[in-house]
């Protein structure tokens, strides 16, 4: 039986909503969920029937308590995101059977305005002061999301979100991948897939952008890895929803965010898993040895080849990527990776892009 | 025309490879600038000769002879040009500046592969 995660135009909160009821049903049925975008909903179904007793309360469910992001999707709360945490776990226990009644109708919709505040560590749009002019006056109120809506949307951003620390900073870089047609077994799975890799010494980014895109990059070889293995790409992505918190004072504050869209690199991965390989392997050199100092126009220029995949940031990579075999103080600094760059850089990565680009035909 | 295509060509992977080996070898960066502030048809072909003339210079010096393309390659290059113009829309200029972009980010990718190539082989 389908369940509908209407859209509301709150890309996160739409997103974290589809893998919070993703979650739900997995811990439910203890079976795999399927998450498709239909466009105007997310359509999330289970691989077997729900069982007539819809007890949450198991094991799988106790164990959700223990993900660090719950504090983190309630940055904003400081010390009462434990109450909100236990809050949004039993609003979706106590009111499951409700909550799946109405999801099964795919005219359910969402009505703003009452309920509980949108945290802002979980959609930027939560915070006040974005949504509409404020002049002088600063008077917006919070947004007020149904309930259970709340709930799942918090179960979601703090089981499949990933929020990262920015190296030396007390800035927050959230990301969350958008399923176009996803397979959900185990939501640990799902966050090995997700996670930003950790790389020591930490990565320098240049912006949320560089970030992202090599988040993107990283996703990319994971489910290019799985789709090598098995033969075909499984689950897709269209997009990856990034966004910065950033500490203003006391409080945290949104800074950019956007969407940046996977579809060529599926596309790319669906065509030829082995191949594409070579490709992402030296963008993401390109972004590591692009952290070193005097090396930051290669990870500018791979971010917008990442985030537009045409003619003018493809050759601007190129031409940059030349310059750089030059800089003899980039190669002193960062010799390990300059040398993986150098290795990376081979002809089969460099006609993989171009195949990507599918603006590049004119 | 698809950049995948371009790269694929007889002419762009000989002039290309001279030109990493012409910048993996001896940092002529002075013609990868010249080629890059192309934007006519006749300021890339005379970018195409002046490296011609340098990389020549270059493999003169050299004990093991380096081979150099042809004069002919630049012509060869040049009907590329035209060929890629064919299929851009609108006015000669937006066409021909398309087309020399299209050739000369084919001509600098084979230049970095064949440029890196050389940097490994000469760090083992």
């Amino acid at each position: 039986m389908p369940y509908y995660i209407t859209k509301t135009g709150l890309d996160v909160f739409d997103a974290a909503r589809a893998w919070g009821l993703a979650v739900v049903l997995n811990v439910l049925t203890e079976d795999e969920a399927e998450i498709r975008d239909a466009e105007w909903a997310f359509v999330v179904d289970s691989a077997v029937p729900l069982p007539n007793n819809l007890a949450i309360a198991n094991n799988a469910w106790r164990t959700l308590t223990s993900e660090q992001n719950w504090q983190r999707v309630f940055i904003t709360q400081k010390g009462s995101w434990l109450n909100k945490r236990d809050k949004a776990l039993s609003v979706i226990a106590d009111q499951l059977t409700t909550l799946l009644a109405n999801l099964q109708n795919p005219a359910n919709t969402v009505v703003f305005g009452e309920g509980e505040s949108l945290p802002g560590g979980l959609d930027p749009t939560g915070f006040k002061g974005l949504r509409h002019i404020t002049r002088a006056q600063y008077k917006e109120e919070q947004l007020k999301v149904p309930e259970d809506h709340w709930a799942l949307a918090c179960l979601g951003m703090a089981t499949c979100g990933t929020y990262a620390k920015e190296a030396g900073q007390f800035n927050w870089l959230v990301l969350l991948p958008i399923p176009q047609n996803t397979h959900f077994s185990y939501f640990r799975d799902v966050q090995e897939l997700f996670r930003l890799l950790e790389l020591k010494p930490k990565l320098k980014y240049y912006g949320v952008q560089n970030a992202a895109a090599h988040y993107a990059i990283q996703l990319a070889e994971r489910l290019r890895r799985r789709a090598a293995a098995q033969g075909s790409l499984q689950d897709r992505y269209s997009a990856i929803l990034y966004f910065k918190l950033f500490g203003a004072g006391q409080q945290m504050k949104p800074a950019q965010g956007n969407q940046l869209r996977l579809e060529p690199l599926m596309d790319a991965i669906a065509r030829d898993p082995h191949g594409t390989h070579s490709m992402l392997d030296w963008l993401d050199y390109c972004f590591r040895l692009g952290a070193t100092e005097g090396a930051e126009n290669l990870a500018l220029a791979a971010t917008e080849l990442v985030m537009r995949w045409d003619l003018e940031a493809y050759e601007r990579l190129v031409r940059v990527a030349v310059r750089i075999l030059g800089r003899e103080q980039v190669r002193r600094k960062n010799p390990e990776d300059f040398d993986s760059f150098l290795r990376k850089t081979r002809t089969e990565a460099i006609q993989q892009a171009m195949e990507v680009m599918s603006h590049a035909v004119v | 025309m698809r950049l995948s295509e371009i790269y694929q060509n007889k002419s762009v992977k000989e002039f290309g490879e001279a030109l990493g080996k012409a910048i993996g070898k001896e940092q002529d960066y002075t013609s990868l600038t010249d080629l890059e502030f192309a934007q006519t048809k006749t300021d890339f072909a005379d970018a195409l000769h002046r490296f011609l003339r340098r990389f020549h210079t270059m493999a003169s010096k050299k004990e093991n002879l380096w081979y150099c393309p042809s004069d002919s390659r630049v012509e060869e290059l040049m009907q590329l040009v035209d060929k890629v113009a064919e299929t851009v829309p609108g006015d000669d200029n937006v066409r021909y500046r398309e087309a020399i972009r299209l050739v000369r980010a084919a001509l600098i990718s084979r230049a970095l592969a064949q440029a890196t190539y050389l940097r490994v082989q000469e760090a083992r």
